[in-house]
C-alpha cells in the first residue's frame, strides 16, 4: 500500500480530496478543526445555479469519505508541523479534547436535552441558539456530540443522562506524529467580517449577513425555513441584496472580487421568491454582475424573468432606519445620478470571502507561502502546488471561489498527492497499528439451502426509543412473527458491545436473516452490515426497521400508538428480511492505460499527471502539433510567459516513455465501458484530409485503455461584426495576443488602441459569458500601456466581469491610464472605417451622450466557441451528453465538475466550459486524478444492489434502455432458445441500482437486489395482513413510499428535529422515486391500505439524475388509472420532500392524515371505495 | 444627440499631478460618491461621478468651464465611502486648481466660494448656538 497522505480541512474541498485518494488506493488522513466535517457547504440551503438542496447533495459525499475504509479521520485537530521532505514527511498533529468518548457515543442526543446552558450556535451563524454539549448540527458527521469547556458549567447533569457512559470530561489534549507521503491544505475561508459602518449591520437588527440569511432559508435553519425578519419576525415583503460587502473595496482588506457572491445573491433572491411568492420587491444593488461560470447568465436571466427579481446597477452608499416602520432605508444613485432612498424591510450584505486567521498562522507554520492577502499561494502553472514541494493546496483557502473549482481544485490536488505518494511503499497495518486495522474476513456462510432463521434485535438507544415506546412488547410480539427465530433487545444495539451479542447469536441460533430495529438504515446500516460479515453472514441478509427516526421520535407523546407502530415497522421488516437475498458484487478487470483526446493544455496536464500515478496514457491531438490554443498566449495574468511552461508540458510529453502522442489524428470510434474501451485512431493526412480509401492497415491503430478523458478544447470565434475581416485596423484579442507574443511590430505607430468586449459572446447565437475576455483584454491593455504608455486605451464593456483575485488587474489597468466605458447591452458601439482608422462610437450611460473613438487598432474580445460537429461525433461514440451550446455537459455541475454520468469518462479544459490557462491545467489534473480513481483498481466492484435481468421475460421492448440514465442497459442480438432475439443487457459495472428500468418494465423482466418486488410486495402484505391486536376503531393506514437519498433522509430530519406528526404512516425506503412500480401503489390499496403517500426528490435534484421526472410521469398516469379502477385517487398523494425539509415532511404527512381520514376506510366491506362523488 | 469627438486624453494625467487629484485614476465609477452627498441631495443636478466620468474622458474645457466644481462643500462623505480611494473632494478642488490657473474662474471668485463655505460654518454655529440657548431658558 502505498504511504497516507494528510488531508487538512473537512470542507468540500477536502472531503473531494480524501475520498479521491482513498479511492485511488491512498490511506488518507483527514484534519477537521471543528467537530464535524461538511465544511461551508453543510451551511447552504441552496446551491447555484440549479438551486439544489445543498445537504441532499452533500451528505452522501460526506458519509462516504468518512465511512472509507482507507480514510482515518480526526475531528477537533490541527496540523502542527511538518517535518522532512516529500514523500517522507513527518506530520505533528494536534487533537483537541472532544471529552466525549467517540467510542462510546452514540449521537442519541440525551445530553443535549438535559444540558441547561444555551449559547449561540456556530452553526447557524449566532442566529440560532445549541447547548454547551451538543452536535453542530442534525446531520453531523461523526454523529458524536461535543463539549463546548469554555460554555460548560460542569453541572454534570449530561454524564447522568448519558447511558453509554461516554462523557468524559477528564480527556486531555493530544499530540502525536504520523509518517505521510503529501499534505493537502483545504483548510477553508471565513466570510468578510469588515463591513463597513455606513450600511448599518451592527445597528440594525434586519440588515443580516448572507451568511446569516442562508441559515434564515434553510428549512433546518432557526426559523425552520419561515423567511422572517429579526427584529419583529415578520415576513418581509421587500428585500434587498447589497453586493460587494467587503470585496472590491480599497478601506477593507480585501480588494479583490469574492467571485461567489452575485451567484448565491440571485439564488438567495430566488428562494425568497420562493418561500414568500407575495413578496413585493427583491432587488438586488450591483456594480458589475460577475455570472461568468457555466450557465450562470441564463440563471440570471431566469432570476429577472421568471421570478421578477429587480437588478439594480448601483452602489449602495449608506443605510438609515425609519423609526415609525422599522424598515431599512437605502440610500443610492440610478445611472442618471439621481439620488433615491429605497425602502425595504429587511437587507442582506452579500459580504466577501476572506482567508482564515488560522490559515495564515498555518502556513507560516508549515513553511507555505501565502500571498498578500493571506490566501495560500500556488502558482499558475503549477496549481495546485504550493511553494512547498509535497504540499498541495485546494479550495477557497488559495482564493476565493465557488463550489465546482474546488471540488475540480481538489481533485487536481489528490492527483498531486498521488504522484508524491506513488514512489513509496508501506504496510498499512503494520506501520499504522493505531490508525488503521486489518479486518479478518470472516469465513462466508452460504444461507441458500437453510431454512430461514430471522434474528430480531431491537434497539432502546437509551432512552430515545425505550422511552417512548415499550422495547419489551416489541421484542415479545417480534417472537411471535413467522420466521423469527430469536429476538431480544438491546441498550444500545450499535455499541461494540451489542455487536458481539448480534454475531453470538447468529452463531448461536444459526440466524440466517437479520432484522435491527433501532435509527436510521442512512446511517447505521454499513456498521450492522459489518456485523453481519463479522459473523460470517452476506451483508445484505440485513433488514433495519427505523423505530427511532421515523417513530419513537415523532410520537413522542402517545407510547401506545408508538409501540403499535414501532410492532408493525418490525413485521414489515421481517416481510422483507424473508426475500432478502445474498448479493455478491461483481468484478472485472480494469485496463491501466488512459485515452486522452486532445493535446491542448488541458489534455497535457491530464496526460502528466496520469503518467506521473504511473499508467500509460495515449494522447490524440487532431493537429500536427501540441499546445492547442495556449501556443497563442504570451503571458499569463500574473505576468508569466506562457512560452516557457508550454515548451516544458510538451517536450515532458514527448519524452515520457509513459505517454504516447498521436498526432494528426482522430478518434474513429469507441467501443466498451469503464475499465474496459477499445478504441481506433485514424491517423490524417498531414493536410488533414482523411487518408480512407487507402490500405487501412498502415493508418489506423487499436488501443485498449480504462479511461477516456475528454479535453478537446474550443476556439476563438472568427467575429462576423465590428468590421473584422473587412477592416485592416481590426483584430481579435488572441490574434493581437500571439503578434504581441512573437514580437511583431503590431503596436507601431499606433496612438489609440480600442476594445469591444462581448463581441460574439452574451448574444443570441452564443447565450453564454465566454469568461476569459474580460480579463484577456485587461492584461493586453496592461500590455499596450506598458509597451507605450503614451497609447491611449479605451475599453468598451457591459459588465467588467475579472472575478476573483483578477479585480487587482482591472484596478490596475486603470492606474496605468486605460478607459473603462460601459455600453448598455441593447445599444451596441458602432463601428465605421475612415482614413487609416475605424471610429467606434459609443452611447455613455452615466452621460447619456454619444461619445466617438478613434481607434487605429479595434481590438474585439470575441468568443469562445466550442466544436460543435466536432464535440457532437465524440459525445455519440462516447454515449455523454453536451450542452445546447455544444459543450460537453458533467454529471453534476456542483459536486462532478468532471465526471460524466457515465462512468470511466471524464472532462477538462474548454470542451467543458470557457476557462483561462491556470484553470485548464488544474481541471486536466483533476479529471487525472477521477480517472486514477477507476485505473488504479485492479478490478472494479459493481454495486451489490443493483438490477437484474430475467432474459426470458425480456421482450427487447428497449424501455429500460431508455430510461437508464447510466447507460448499463444496451439491447442486444443475443441467442435466446436457439434463436436470435434482441434482448436488454445489463452492465452490472455501470448499474447505480436505483430501479427506474424496473419500474418501466413491462414484462416484470428486470428486479432489483436490496428492493426486490417481492420484498417490497411482501413489505405491504405483512403490513396490511398482519394480526398486530386490533385497535379501538377505525385509523387510517397509510403507507409511504419514500426515496432513500432526499425524503426519507427529510424524514429522518423530522425525527432529529422532534418534529410530531400522526402515527398512521408506515414508510417503505426505495432507492429513487423512479424505482417505484404503480403496482406497488395498486396492491398498497387493494390489501387495504387507506392511503399511499410518494415522495422523491425535488425536480431536478434526483440523485440517479432522471428518476425522479419517470416517477412523475408514470402517477400522473396512474391517477387516471385509479379512477378507471374505482379507487378515489385522492387516496393517493404525490409529492417532493427534500433532505432538509424534516419541517415539510412533518406536515405533508398531517395532510395526508386528515384527508385519507376524511375519505374513510377504503374498504369497509370489502368493497374498493368509489370515487367521491360517485357513492 | 450631439457626438463628443474633442477629449483630452491626457486630462486626467493633468489631475492626477496636481495636488488632491493624485488617485484620480482608481475610480471605476460605482457613483458612491454621488449616492451619499448631501448636495446631491438638495440639487438634483449634480452627480459627483459624472465629474469623474468627465475628467476620465478627458472633457476637459466642459468641464473647467462649468458650475459643477463649485458646488462641492467639502465635507469629505464621498471620502469616507468611496470603495477605491478615489478621495473625490480632493480631486474637486485640484479642478477648481487648474480652473484658477487657467483663468477660466479668477482667484477672488475661488475666495469668494471659501467664504461661502466659512460663512455657512458661521451660520450653523449660531443658529445650534441659538437654539441651545433657547432650549435652556
Amino acid at each position: 500500500m502505498k504511504k497516507p497522505v494528510m488531508v487538512v480541512g473537512g470542507g468540500i474541498a477536502g472531503i473531494q480530496a480524501a475520498a479521491d485518494l482513498a479511492e485511488m488506493g491512498i490511506p488518507v488522513f483527514l484534519l477537521e478543526s471543528s467537530p464535524s466535517i461538511g465544511g461551508r457547504m453543510a451551511q447552504l440551503d441552496k446551491t447555484f445555479p440549479t438551486n439544489d438542496c445543498s445537504a441532499c447533495i452533500l451528505a452522501p459525499k460526506v458519509t462516504d469519505c468518512y465511512n472509507h475504509p482507507l480514510v482515518k479521520t480526526f475531528t477537533l485537530s490541527d496540523l502542527e508541523e511538518v517535518r522532512g521532505e516529500a514523500p517522507n514527511f513527518t506530520a505533528v498533529v494536534r487533537k483537541r479534547p472532544r471529552y466525549i468518548d467517540e467510542e462510546k457515543c452514540t449521537g442519541c442526543g440525551d445530553c443535549s436535552s438535559v444540558c441547561p446552558v444555551s449559547v449561540k450556535s456556530e452553526f447557524d451563524m449566532g442566529i440560532g441558539k445549541r447547548k454547551a454539549v451538543y452536535k453542530p448540527y442534525a446531520q453531523a458527521v461523526p454523529n458524536k456530540a461535543v463539549i463546548d469547556n469554555s460554555a460548560c458549567r460542569h453541572c454534570k447533569l449530561c454524564e447522568k443522562a448519558c447511558r453509554s457512559k461516554a462523557v468524559c470530561y477528564d480527556q486531555e489534549e493530544e499530540v502525536f506524529e504520523i509518517p505521510v507521503s503529501a499534505v493537502v491544505l483545504a483548510p477553508g475561508y471565513d466570510v468578510s467580517s469588515e463591513i463597513p459602518a455606513e450600511l448599518g449591520y451592527s445597528k440594525y437588527a434586519d440588515v443580516v449577513t448572507s451568511l446569516e440569511y442562508e441559515r434564515i432559508l434553510s428549512a433546518s435553519g432557526p426559523f425552520a425555513g419561515h423567511v422572517q425578519r429579526p427584529s419583529d419576525g415578520k415576513p418581509p415583503k421587500r428585500l434587498a441584496f447589497i453586493q460587494c460587502v467587503g470585496s472590491r473595496d480599497h478601506q477593507c482588506s480585501a480588494d479583490y472580487c469574492s467571485a461567489v457572491c452575485c451567484m448565491y445573491a440571485v439564488k438567495e433572491a430566488e428562494i425568497t421568491k420562493e418561500h414568500l411568492p407575495e413578496a413585493e420587491g427583491v432587488d438586488i444593488y450591483y456594480m458589475d454582475m460577475r455570472a461568468y461560470g457555466k450557465d450562470f447568465d441564463k440563471y440570471v436571466d431566469s432570476a429577472k424573468a421568471k421570478y421578477g427579481i429587480n437588478f439594480i446597477r448601483s452602489r449602495v452608499a449608506e443605510t438609515d432606519r425609519d423609526e415609525a416602520t422599522g424598515n431599512i432605508l437605502l440610500k443610492h444613485a440610478d445611472t442618471g445620478g439621481n439620488v433615491h432612498k429605497s425602502e425595504y424591510d429587511m437587507v442582506v450584505l452579500s459580504v466577501g470571502i476572506v482567508p482564515k486567521e488560522e490559515n495564515i498562522k498555518l502556513c507560516s507554520r508549515l513553511k507555505v507561502k501565502t500571498d498578500r492577502y493571506g490566501f495560500i499561494w500556488t502558482g499558475e502553472m503549477s496549481a495546485p502546488e504550493s511553494s512547498r514541494e509535497g504540499i498541495m493546496a485546494c479550495g477557497a483557502a488559495t482564493g476565493p471561489k465557488d463550489i465546482p473549482e474546488t471540488v475540480i481544485e481538489a481533485s487536481a490536488a489528490a492527483a498531486a498527492a498521488a504522484k508524491a505518494a506513488s514512489k513509496t511503499e508501506v504496510d498499512l497495518f503494520k506501520s499504522y497499528p493505531a490508525f488503521f486495522t486489518e479486518e479478518p474476513m470472516a469465513q462466508v456462510r452460504d444461507v441458500s439451502k437453510e431454512p430461514i432463521r430471522a434474528g430480531v434485535f431491537v434497539c432502546s438507544c437509551g432512552v430515545n426509543i425505550g422511552g417512548y415506546l415499550s422495547v419489551g412488547e416489541v421484542v415479545e410480539y417480534a417472537k411471535s412473527l413467522p420466521f423469527v427465530t430469536f429476538a431480544g433487545e438491546g441498550l444500545y444495539t450499535c455499541s461494540v458491545d451489542f455487536q458481539t451479542v448480534i454475531i453470538d447469536k447468529i452463531k448461536e441460533y444459526g440466524l440466517n436473516r437479520i432484522v435491527v430495529a433501532s435509527c436510521t438504515p442512512r446511517t447505521h446500516e454499513p456498521l450492522f452490515q459489518g456485523v453481519l460479515q463479522k459473523a460470517g453472514l452476506n451483508p445484505y441478509l440485513l433488514t433495519m426497521a427505523n423505530i427511532r427516526d421515523q417513530c419513537s421520535w415523532v410520537h413522542m407523546e402517545d407510547a401506545n400508538a408508538a409501540t403499535f407502530k414501532a410492532k408493525e415497522l418490525v413485521r414489515m421488516a421481517v416481510g422483507k428480511a424473508v426475500y432478502a437475498k445474498q448479493l455478491s458484487k461483481k468484478k472485472l478487470d480494469v485496463n491501466k492505460a488512459a485515452l486522452v483526446i486532445g493535446g491542448g493544455a488541458a489534455g497535457l496536464s491530464s496526460a502528466l499527471e496520469l503518467s506521473g500515478m504511473g499508467y500509460s496514457v495515449h494522447i490524440v491531438e487532431k493537429t500536427g502539433e501540441l499546445g492547442g490554443n495556449a501556443k497563442s498566449l504570451s503571458a499569463t495574468m500574473f505576468g508569466r510567459p506562457v512560452g516557457n511552461y508550454l515548451a516544458d508540458f510538451i517536450r515532458d510529453a514527448a519524452e515520457d516513455p509513459n505517454i504516447t502522442v498521436h498526432l494528426n489524428s482522430k478518434i474513429k470510434d469507441i467501443t466498451g465501458f469503464v475499465g474496459n474501451f477499445t478504441t481506433r485512431i485514424e491517423a490524417l493526412g498531414s493536410a488533414g484530409v482523411s487518408t480512407e480509401g487507402s490500405p487501412p492497415a498502415e493508418c489506423t491503430t487499436m488501443i485498449e485503455h480504462g479511461v477516456v478523458v475528454v479535453a478537446v478544447g474550443a476556439s476563438e470565434k472568427k467575429p462576423d461584426a465590428y468590421l473584422y475581416g473587412k477592416s485592416p485596423n481590426v483584430e481579435t484579442q488572441l490574434k493581437f495576443e500571439e503578434r504581441l507574443k512573437n514580437g511583431d511590430s503590431c503596436l507601431s505607430g499606433v496612438k489609440d488602441v480600442v476594445m469591444i468586449l462581448c463581441a460574439g459572446s452574451r448574444d443570441e447565437n452564443n447565450p453564454y459569458c465566454s469568461r476569459v475576455c474580460c480579463n484577456q483584454s485587461i492584461k493586453n491593455a496592461i500590455a499596450i500601456k506598458e509597451y507605450n504608455s503614451d497609447i491611449n486605451v479605451t475599453v468598451l464593456y457591459r459588465e467588467i466581469r475579472s472575478y476573483g483575485l483578477s479585480e487587482t488587474f482591472y484596478r490596475r489597468a486603470r492606474q496605468k491610464g486605460v478607459q473603462f466605458v460601459r455600453f448598455e447591452d441593447d445599444e451596441k458601439p458602432v463601428v465605421a472605417q475612415k482614413e487609416g482608422f475605424v471610429q467606434v462610437s459609443a452611447i455613455d450611460p452615466l452621460l447619456s451622450r454619444d461619445v466617438a473613438y478613434r481607434a487605429d487598432l479595434l481590438l474585439l474580445a470575441s468568443a469562445i466557441e466550442p466544436d460543435r460537429e466536432g464535440n457532437k461525433t465524440i459525445a455519440q461514440m462516447l454515449k455523454v451528453p453536451m450542452t445546447q451550446e455544444g459543450f460537453f455537459l458533467e454529471a453534476h455541475v456542483k459536486l462532478r465538475p468532471v465526471d460524466f454520468a457515465t462512468e470511466g469518462v471524464y472532462l477538462c479544459g474548454l470542451a467543458h466550459n470557457p476557462k483561462n490557462l491556470r484553470e485548464s491545467i488544474v481541471q486536466g489534473k483533476a479529471a487525472a486524478a477521477r480517472a486514477g480513481t477507476v485505473i488504479s483498481k485492479d478490478f472494479i466492484e459493481a454495486e451489490g444492489a443493483i438490477a437484474a435481468i430475467d432474459m426470458d421475460l425480456c421482450v427487447g421492448c428497449g424501455e429500460c434502455e431508455r430510461v437508464c440514465a447510466y447507460k448499463a442497459i444496451t439491447l442486444e442480438e443475443v441467442q435466446a432458445r436457439g434463436k436470435a432475439a434482441k434482448k436488454a443487457v445489463l452492465n452490472d459495472v455501470l448499474c447505480k441500482g436505483c430501479g427506474t428500468c424496473a419500474a418501466n418494465c413491462r414484462c416484470g423482466a428486470i428486479d432489483v437486489g436490496g428492493f426486490s418486488d417481492m420484498q417490497v410486495i411482501n413489505e405491504i402484505e405483512y403490513l396490511l395482513r398482519g394480526d398486530v391486536e386490533a385497535k379501538q376503531g377505525w385509523e387510517p393506514k397509510i403507507i409511504a413510499f419514500l426515496c432513500n437519498w432526499c425524503s426519507y433522509a427529510g424524514a429522518d430530519l423530522a425525527g432529529t428535529g422532534r418534529m410530531q406528526y400522526p402515527p398512521n404512516i408506515r414508510v417503505i425506503r426505495v432507492p429513487c422515486s423512479g424505482r417505484i412500480n404503480p403496482a406497488y401503489i395498486i396492491k398498497a390499496l387493494a390489501e387495504g391500505a387507506d392511503g399511499v403517500m410518494v415522495s422523491g426528490c425535488h425536480p431536478g435534484d434526483c440523485h440517479y439524475l432522471t428518476g425522479n421526472m419517470y416517477a412523475r410521469r408514470r402517477f400522473t398516469v396512474l391517477k387516471k388509472l385509479l379512477e378507471t379502477a374505482g379507487i378515489d385517487p385522492n387516496r393517493v398523494h404525490f409529492t417532493w420532500v427534500s433532505a432538509s425539509e424534516g419541517g415539510r415532511f412533518a406536515e405533508v404527512v398531517k395532510e395526508v392524515t386528515d384527508k385519507v381520514g376524511k375519505l374513510g376506510q377504503v374498504r369497509a366491506d370489502g368493497q374498493l371505495s368509489p370515487p367521491a362523488g360517485e357513492s | 444627440m450631439s457626438q463628443i469627438e474633442n477629449f483630452e486624453q491626457s486630462f486626467k494625467k493633468e489631475v492626477a499631478s496636481q495636488p488632491g487629484g493624485e488617485r484620480v485614476l482608481n475610480c471605476f465609477l460605482c457613483g458612491t460618491c454621488t449616492a451619499g452627498c448631501p448636495i446631491s441631495e438638495i440639487e438634483p443636478g449634480y452627480n459627483p461621478r459624472n465629474i469623474m466620468r468627465k475628467i476620465l474622458l478627458g472633457m476637459r474645457d466642459e468641464l473647467l468651464n462649468s458650475s459643477e466644481i463649485w458646488k462641492c462643500y467639502q465635507c469629505h462623505t464621498c471620502v469616507s465611502h468611496c470603495p477605491q480611494d478615489v478621495r473625490f473632494a480632493d480631486v474637486v478642488r485640484a479642478l477648481r486648481q487648474i480652473a484658477v490657473k487657467e483663468a477660466i474662474f479668477d482667484e477672488s471668485f475661488a475666495a469668494a466660494v471659501e467664504k461661502a463655505d466659512y460663512d455657512a460654518r458661521v451660520q450653523r454655529l449660531e443658529k445650534v448656538n441659538a437654539l441651545i440657548e433657547e432650549r435652556s431658558k
